[in-house]
């Protein structure tokens, strides 16, 4: 029976305090608290975008340090008597994913030194 | 009023959760990295700070300096423990992302990983209990010899990092072959041009294909050699890269030759 009338109580109070912060809210000092709501927003926003930013940037395959390779400018490839395929669509198709191919060959990293093995020490010795 | 406080929270709430949703997204190998690149360097220092510590004590043989050789050895093994931990997930998280494993094989190394991740986190967290320079010698040895192991399971993973990504290129370049023998057919089947020369192209391209294959398969069988009583393991493994990249050097040839058949098909015959 107490029980229930202290629950009751508790009840009325969170009731009193909620229509007491609607009341609060209503009158001139809403605008204070309306401005203190929207920073908090905008605050959690631009941290969610920045999070976002990062991450996106992080995730960006950069994990090795780049292989140094020496470029040289290529020869045109230039095709003194084209066939009626030299612009096949096709053809020309096949020719980027070659190029792409050879370009991905050249900077694949076959080292992966970062990730060699720490070197440790197991001397622990203590000699009589 | 109230209609609005309530979807404000709701908005707030919801906010709160994509935050958390992003954060838990962003343990990646370079974090992963970043964190065991961390725990070396402390590592690094704990060792300078025993052998300090060890000389010393070996020097003077007074009570203190014990105590101190004590609490330094205590300090470079934990740390120790934490820089083997923490390489071996920066591995794990390494295979997870890297393309052209088969999966069997990750699933397998995952497992060993763990295993040894644990068994770290074991001794590092026993190492806590030793009373005695004797008790620190016995567990310092313990992780020594169960490190042979440990370097095992890294060099398997290391090299199959490596096999994966060449795998991973490899397959692109058989595609690329396989729509380059479509295409050579088709021409063919037109009949309005030559395509042996194409042909013969193809069939070299093919064949280095293969030497490739052959060569990185060479590379796993080095590491499959490694003994765990080999005292020079790195020497294995630096075979093995050798042999990948030799079957590289053979991709990039075949891939010379795709350039050729493209060529070829785009000017007209003599």
């Amino acid at each position: 029976m107490e029980n229930s009338l202290s629950a009751t109580k508790i009840i009325a109070k969170i009731k009193e305090k909620y229509n007491s912060l609607i009341y609060f809210i209503n009158h001139k000092k809403w605008i204070l608290l309306a401005i203190f709501v929207v920073t908090i927003a905008v605050l959690l926003v631009i941290s969610l975008l920045l999070q976002f930013y990062f991450s996106v940037n992080r995730a960006k395959p950069s994990s090795t340090p780049p292989v140094k390779v020496v470029e040289f400018t290529p020869l045109p490839n230039i095709i003194y008597n084209p066939s009626r395929y030299a612009s096949d669509s096709g053809v020309l198709k096949i020719e980027e994913e070659v190029k792409n191919l050879d370009s991905d060959l050249v900077k694949l990293d076959l080292k992966e030194v970062r990730i060699n093995p720490p070197i440790l020490n197991f001397n622990v010795e203590f000699p009589n | 009023m109230r209609k609005f406080i309530s979807i404000f929270f709701i908005f707030i709430s919801l906010l709160i959760l994509a935050r958390t949703a992003f954060s838990q997204e962003d343990f990646n190998f370079d974090r992963g990295y970043s964190d065991y690149e961390y725990n070396y360097s402390l590592y690094k220092k704990a060792d300078g700070e025993f052998q300090l510590a060890k000389n010393e004590y070996l020097t003077y043989k007074t009570l203190s300096s014990k105590e101190k050789a004590i609490e330094a050895t205590k300090k470079m093994l934990e740390l120790r423990d934490e820089a083997v931990r923490t390489y071996i997930t920066a591995l794990r998280l390494k295979l997870a992302q890297t393309p052209g494993v088969d999966s069997n094989e990750r699933e397998t190394l995952f497992s060993k990983i763990d295993a040894d991740v644990d068994w770290h986190k074991t001794h590092r967290d026993g190492v806590g209990s030793a009373g005695t320079l004797a008790d620190l010698e016995s567990d310092s040895n313990r992780a020594k010899d169960h490190f042979k192991d440990t370097e095992l399971v890294i060099y398997k993973i290391l090299i199959t990092i490596l096999l994966g990504k060449e795998t991973d290129i490899r397959d692109r370049q058989l595609k690329l072959v396989s729509n380059i023998k479509d295409k050579v057919s088709e021409i063919r089947q037109n009949g309005d041009k030559k395509t042996d020369v194409a042909e013969r192209w193809i069939l070299e391209a093919e064949n280095r294909i293969v030497r490739s294959k052959d060569k990185s398969q060479s590379a796993m069988n080095q590491i499959g050699d490694i003994r765990r009583s080999d005292g020079n393991k790195y020497s294995s493994y630096s075979r093995a890269q050798f042999a990948l990249d030799e079957s590289h050097q053979y991709l990039k040839e075949a891939n010379s030759y795709l350039a050729e058949i493209v060529r070829e098909i785009k000017t007209e015959d003599k």
